[in-house]
């Protein structure tokens, strides 16, 4: 059945590769003249702006500022008129008209003025050439490396926190490397509802590949990328935007720069850091130095002393880390480069875990002619962690498994000769001393991201852009618990399992750019794509281990696995936009793509987009009349559609047979589920509409967006009868919807030349609703079927038991004087009794400069969700008493066997998460040239997570031990976000 | 001229990077159904895997749900499944994964074997490998209806993926078994299975004519045919031994749940958890075969001995039904037929009272029977002696009804109960999506 042809995306592509070295030819013939165009390029307050872009408005010519604020080129060009450009972040685009005749030295200065709403900032991503943000129907995030790096933060998504609107940022562990996702706009599927990301155009792998179960964590391989080595950040966050990027956009896009050499002498930067890591708060335990005589028994009151340990000191501990990073770049006319390295070791707040990191990056651009620009980007990255379990869903053999089953009036000390007691009285489950101290577990994954990238202007109106992006890793896990423990695998544990993620993408893009008269611009864009993924995992699984081997095949009872997934995406686009005296801007796409998971009707989807800007500041009567306090403001809205792949998982459009064995004899077993051939992609459609607003001379910028999302065909896992033979069989007919505002507000209250004052809050406030799932409640896998999918419901609504109440609404308590279950009308004893989904979510950061120091200081707060507290539901059950209640029954303040009577009924362990986090705090100094050679020396003090203000019972509401998948707000064995302070010195060089 | 040299390399290079699309991937992993049921070994594979899951997972479900339910066993896990079950009465839910999952494997099973049985007609086969493989569907078929006829009030006979199959009396759903059964003989009786469905299928694991009798006798007499019962007890062989064999990838499921990771889900009750009335002779051999003495009790006062007969060692076999079942059958069977015969009864009771070369050990070795010569009395000592003979076989719970033990009282941890249900209530996913789901039992 394999088959090699050639779609016809690739047809097209062909035929474009073949053009594009048709035109230079063309091109050479074209009469021109050689122009020099030069000038400087300063502030309203006459000083020199460095790095801002002068250029030729639709030709490729231009350059950028220097230290002086000095800008040189040369142009070949036939005379005429045109647009000199000077523009620069944070300020407004100046743009000169000239007509070109016989002079050929043009000397032009420009004085920019502040623009908080960075309206003429260039972004990518939903684009292919950089475009104006005025010219955009939708919502751009776009972050730079400055905000990203200083934060200790370890990876790029975890500086991303609290930085966007529209993007909730969550780290669900506190471990080293803790996983982290993003949730843009609200969940729109129930598969996957983590973002694309591309990585200078190479599609990356974010995948949180569980290969061991070290419970309640799987790092999202975001982490092996250096944050060092970003330059920007954009974010787009749905359909409206997101069209071009066709069946992979669905939960919105991150598109990740990473840093370029920039012409001039080689420039050295050497950052190194220190941190400490603590846990921010122990959780309130049970420190009553009784126990019961008979805990089982609610009529027998009788206790005896005892002495009470507390078992967070056996698993917390202060963790170090340091980093490491170096980077060269520079470059002359035609060869530029960026080179880095860079090593980090972070240790975690659970006793011997930790994450290092190793990373080199080399990107080296060319210009091979004067047309032609050929870049090779090179990354490797080596991260090694080693784990401790903690909570887990399925294994129960971690260390904060087993802190919630212990009873901590058993000191958890190993005896004499090394054997840890047994603190889970009841149950088999660790004793977490143990389990830090004996436990073995790791992740190591050797990654390679590269590409090969190729821009060139064919003509002064057409360019041409392909890149080949490789992305491929090894992640290789091991587990070993050694044999004679306290775990509920007492015979030993061995696992080893490996993943190999090769993937690749190859993208060509045509793009035509014309004046089409004296007032209207035109940008005509093509593209194809072909991409391919294959993940490949083995594992093998032991237990009855012999003593000291660590290795899973020494084992006598052995479980393996092997697993193949090939997947291929390929499609094409058109987008054209217009461009009206620059202040009114309309743009459509259409984009049709394959996937090979769905069956052959039902792949070629099409999705379009449509957007229009209108900058109605630039208008005259606006400029007469309100002009001079409210500078800009432009309104904007935007249509679009995409797809979604990821709630289909490979091959499942068939009835399969899972091969298996038995007695050495092969056999096939009968899935579970049902095939349906006619399963689609998930299709979205989103309609967003907002402002941005500048006022007071560009001091404060305001930027509001509403938006609508309706997912439709959402795949269902549909309960089938156990009748039909099957379990479950996927179909398309689920709906949902999200609905949403974002506000973004910038404020420049004070500036002069030694102090500066910048204020940045968002507000993002977002309502998820299925609204349609068939009828039916589903329950989310791995919730204890807790979390549920019903309709007229947010996504993954706590679902269960609830209290017996009366018509006051107060607890009823039966004879005894214990809560009993409540009962609905009909009968049935389930309903929902909580909503992990936030309301709201925002962030204030304040920046203050004076002279050589800075200070930053970040709120984060994440309003109205609740969080499942199952470690409470343990704790406080007097059958494993290591709970505050437990203590409180001891004292008599609560019945005996309260917790346990309370533990049947789920609505007890519902705890609103909302909180507010001081999430970063930093001041820095800055030494310019403190000797010959050295720039700049920056030194910096940072703290993270330092205080959440909340309600929660647990340690951390900002925690979920599901990681990254579709459940939230599960807390149940999962390690907390500790509270970090780092100090860092950066040399520049 | 140098340079245009140099664009056409690379022109050349991106036709080769562009052009190498693959779009249509085979799934290396697993096999389609089509796949599996057109090809000759894809369904041989088919047939390995049908009696795979019932031997695993199936027996799992079938073997522990009524165990704790009739007090063979006691719990020793905190999984509510197991809390439910021992708790029992009314308040069972339909939700209790036990039920839902005995329901849903032997669902599956049967999925499988209609399948089987449609598909093998359509290949070409050596007469006594279809004949095989036809009987082998049918046997499964015949199993999993019965197994679970043998548990709830109504059942169904014919799956169906448009959430409509059709309920039927446990009753009918037992007609249903022997039916199978009977056409299974008669396809290996005209063409007497193949060398290569031994090789392929049986490896020499299940006498597949034997078995087909055994379970025809087992059918029958829940059905209340007494005759057949009788004949096809008799037909059976009871030298021939059946055996479900397991190996470390398929683990002895009794195994799994007792001694896996000594995490024991469950561990058997003292004196088989039968009542005070039923003396066992110290002598019973099958105390030592099944029991080890363990001094202990369960988390609700149930006192607990260790595992041991088909079930102490993780790939240790299990027999797909113990000769002496057939003894018992024909015992019983005299003596609920219309004019019973007691002394046939004794007869066969005898035979297994005194049994001491068992071909798979289980050895009473005590005396034959000198009671009371009432039916009833007989009755009595052949329930004791299936007790203790059929030890965790999964027909704990319908002979507890047959024998007419006391009727549970509804109310939930009543732990002196012999049984907490009569029949399980039938599953929420049943009845979620298939309007046909009766009413559940009231207990």
């Amino acid at each position: 059945m394999k088959k090699n042809f050639l779609p016809k995306p690739v047809l097209i592509k062909i035929t474009l590769c073949l053009l594009i070295f048709l035109f230079p030819i063309t091109h050479v013939l074209a009469q021109s003249t050689e122009y020099v165009f030069s000038g400087r390029v300063t502030d309203k307050n006459n000083l020199p702006l460095t790095g801002v872009a002068v250029y030729i408005e639709n030709t490729n010519f231009g350059a950028s500022t220097d230290f002086d604020g000095n800008y040189r080129f040369t142009a070949s060009l036939s005379p005429g008129p045109y647009s000199l450009a000077a523009n620069f972040i944070g300020f407004k685009t100046e743009k000169i008209r000239l007509t070109l005749g016989s002079t050929t030295e043009i000397n032009q200065d420009f004085s920019l003025g502040e623009d908080l709403l960075n309206l003429d900032e260039v972004v990518i991503t939903g684009n292919v050439v950089g475009i104006n943000k005025r010219a955009l129907g939708n919502n751009i995030s776009s972050v730079n490396a400055e905000d990203l790096t200083n934060n200790a933060a370890v990876q790029i998504d975890q500086a991303l926190q609290g930085k966007i609107t529209g993007a909730l940022v969550s780290q669900n562990s506190g471990d080293p490397a803790g996983g982290i996702s993003v949730l843009l706009r609200g969940a729109s599927s129930l598969g996957d509802n983590q973002p694309l990301y591309i990585l200078d155009g190479v599609i990356l792998n974010n995948a949180s590949n569980e290969l061991i179960d070290i419970g309640g964590n799987a790092q999202n391989r975001l982490a092996d990328i250096n944050p060092d080595d970003i330059a920007r950040i954009e974010v787009i966050k749905g359909a409206a935007a997101s069209a071009i990027y066709g069946s992979r956009a669905n939960n919105g896009v991150v598109q990740i720069f990473t840093k370029k050499g920039k012409i001039g002498e080689p420039q050295f930067s050497y950052n190194t850091s220190f941190k400490s890591s603590s846990l921010r708060k122990k959780i309130e335990y049970n420190t009553v130095p009784l126990k019961w005589v008979a805990p089982t028994n609610r009529e027998n009151l009788e206790t005896v002393p005892t002495e009470r340990y507390d078992l967070q000191d056996e698993i917390f501990d202060t963790g170090y880390g340091y980093e490491n990073s170096l980077s060269v770049s520079g470059g002359g006319e035609t060869t530029r480069y960026y080179i880095s390295a860079a090593q980090l070791d972070n240790e975690g707040i659970v006793k011997n875990s930790d994450f290092k990191r190793i990373n080199f990056k080399t990107n080296i651009s060319q210009k091979a002619f004067d047309w032609l620009e050929i870049t090779g980007d090179f990354n490797y990255s080596r991260s090694v962690s080693q784990d401790v379990p903690n909570g887990g869903l399925n294994a129960t053999y971690g260390a904060l498994t087993g802190f919630v089953f212990s009873d901590n009036s058993v000191n958890p000390a190993p005896n004499e000769s090394g054997v840890y007691p047994v603190t889970s009285l009841l149950v088999p489950r660790t004793n977490p001393a143990e389990a830090v101290e004996r436990f073995k577990f790791g992740n190591k994954t050797n990654r390679f991201i590269t590409s090969f990238a190729l821009k060139a202007n064919i003509t002064d109106n057409l360019s041409a852009s392909y890149v080949l992006g490789l992305d491929y890793y090894n992640q290789s896990a091991t587990a070993f618990i050694p044999v004679n423990n306290t775990s509920p695998q007492g015979d030993g544990f061995a696992r080893r399992a490996d993943r190999n993620n090769f993937q690749y993408n190859s993208d060509l893009n045509l793009t035509y750019q014309a004046r089409i008269s004296e007032n209207i611009e035109s940008t005509t864009t093509v593209g194809g794509t072909y991409q391919f993924q294959e993940i490949e995992t083995i594992g093998i699984n032991a237990t009855g281990l012999p003593p000291v081997i660590e290795t899973a095949s020494s084992g006598s009872i052995l479980e393996q696995g092997e697993s193949r997934i090939p997947f291929a995406l390929w499609g094409g686009f058109i987008q054209q936009s217009f461009g009206f005296m620059d202040k009114l801007y309309i743009n459509g796409a259409l984009r049709t793509d394959g996937s090979s998971v769905f069956a052959k009707d039902e792949r070629n989807q099409l999705y379009a987009k449509a957007g229009i800007s209108y900058i109605i500041s630039e208008e005259e009567f606006w400029a007469n009349s309100l002009g001079d306090s409210f500078n800009t403001l432009k309104l904007r809205a935007a249509w679009g559609q995409s797809g979604g792949l990821g709630a289909l998982p490979a091959f499942s459009r068939f009835t399969n047979f899972v091969p298996s064995s038995l007695n050495g004899q092969n056999s096939l077993l009968l899935g579970t589920r049902l095939g349906n051939i006619n399963a689609a992609p998930e299709k979205q459609s989103e309609f967003e509409v907002g402002f941005d607003a500048g006022l007071f001379e560009g001091r404060l910028g305001l930027e509001f967006t509403y938006y609508k999302q309706n997912v439709s065909d959402l795949l269902l896992n549909r309960e089938l009868a156990p009748s039909s033979g099957f379990g479950s069989r996927f179909e398309s007919v689920g709906t949902l919807e999200n609905t949403g505002i974002e506000v973004l507000l910038r404020l420049n209250p004070v500036r002069t030349t030694d102090f500066n004052w910048n204020v940045v809050t968002t507000y993002t406030s977002n309502e998820n609703e299925i609204t349609n799932v068939a009828g039916q409640q589903i329950a989310l896998a791995g919730t204890f079927t807790t979390n549920y999918v019903i309709e007229g419901e947010a996504l993954g609504v706590f679902y269960r038991q609830f209290y017996a109440r009366d018509e006051a609404g107060n607890i009823l308590l039966n004879a005894a004087g214990y809560p009993t279950t409540g009962r609905n009308p009909d009968g049935s004893s389930s309903k929902v009794i909580g909503d992990p989904n936030p309301e709201w979510y925002g962030s204030l950061i304040n920046e203050l400069s004076y002279k050589n120091f800075d200070f930053r200081i970040q709120f984060d707060a994440v309003q109205g969700y609740d969080v499942f507290n199952w470690n409470r539901r343990l704790l406080d059950n007097v059958i494993f008493g290591g709970g505050k209640n437990v203590g409180e029954e001891l004292l008599g303040n609560l019945p005996k066997g309260y917790g346990s009577a309370q533990a049947s009924i789920f609505e007890e362990f519902v705890e609103d998460g909302s909180f507010v986090k001081l999430r970063e705090v930093s001041l820095g100094y800055t030494i310019a040239e403190p000797i010959k050679y050295i720039d700049k020396i920056k030194i910096n003090l940072v703290g993270r997570n330092l205080i959440s203000w909340d309600d929660y019972s647990g340690w951390d509401p900002e925690i979920n031990t599901s990681a990254q998948g579709n459940v939230r707000g599960m807390d149940f064995g999962a390690v907390p976000i500790p509270r970090t302070y780092q100090v860092g010195i950066n040399f520049s060089f | 001229m140098k340079k245009y040299i140099d664009i056409k390399f690379l022109a050349i290079l991106l036709l080769l990077v562009s052009s190498a699309c693959e779009t249509d991937f085979d799934n290396p992993n697993a096999a389609t159904d089509e796949q599996t049921y057109s090809s000759r070994e894809g369904l041989l594979a088919a047939a390995v895997g049908m009696q795979q899951l019932y031997s695993t997972t199936g027996l799992r479900w079938i073997v522990e749900t009524p165990a704790i339910t009739t007090r063979e066993v006691a719990i020793r896990s905190t999984f509510l499944n197991l809390i439910e079950l021992e708790e029992g009465g009314t308040p069972l839910p339909n939700f209790n994964t036990n039920t839902d999952g005995m329901w849903s494997t032997n669902y599956r099973v049967l999925k499988v074997g209609e399948d089987i049985e449609a598909n093998v007609p359509a290949l070409n086969w050596e007469p006594g490998t279809q004949s095989g493989l036809l009987a082998y569907a049918k046997l499964f078929k015949a199993l999993a209806v019965g197994s679970l006829a043998q548990n709830f009030e109504q059942v169904i006979i014919e799956t169906n993926q448009e959430g409509n199959a059709v309920f039927v009396s446990r009753q009918e759903g037992l007609n249903f078994a022997i039916q199978q059964l009977t056409e299974a003989a008669s396809l290996i009786a005209a063409n007497p299975v193949s060398t290569e469905f031994r090789n392929e299928v049986t490896a020499g694991s299940i006498d597949l004519r034997n078995t087909i009798q055994a379970m025809l006798a087992r059918y029958n007499l829940f059905a209340g045919n007494y005759e057949a019962a009788i004949t096809a007890a008799n037909n059976v062989d009871q030298s021939s031994v059946s055996l479900f064999r397991y190996d470390l990838l398929n683990l002895n499921p009794i195994w799994s749940r007792v001694y896996l990771n000594n995490a024991p889900n469950w561990k058997p009750r003292d004196r088989f958890g039968l009542p005070a009335e039923f003396n066992i002779n110290p002598a019973d051999g099958r105390t030592d075969f099944y029991l080890i003495p363990l001094d202990a009790l369960n988390q609700n006062g149930l006192p607990i001995e260790d595992l041991a007969g088909f079930f102490d060692e993780n790939t240790e076999a299990i027999p797909v039904y113990l000769p002496d079942e057939m003894n018992l059958i024909i015992a019983e069977a005299h003596l609920r037929k219309a004019s019973p015969d007691m002394q046939a009864a004794v007869t066969a009771l005898n035979i297994v009272r005194t049994d001491n070369n068992d071909p798979l050990g289980v050895n009473a070795n005590i005396g034959a029977y000198s009671g009371e010569m009432t039916v009833n009395a007989i009755l009595k000592d052949i329930y004791l002696n299936r007790r203790l003979e059929l030890y965790l076989q999964g027909m704990s719970l319908e002979d507890s009804r047959r024998f007419g033990r006391p009727q549970p009282s509804g109310e939930s941890r009543i732990f002196t109960e012999e049984r907490n249900r009569n029949f399980y209530p039938y599953p929420e996913r049943e009845r979620n999506s298939n309007p046909n789901t009766p009413s559940d039992p009231a207990i």
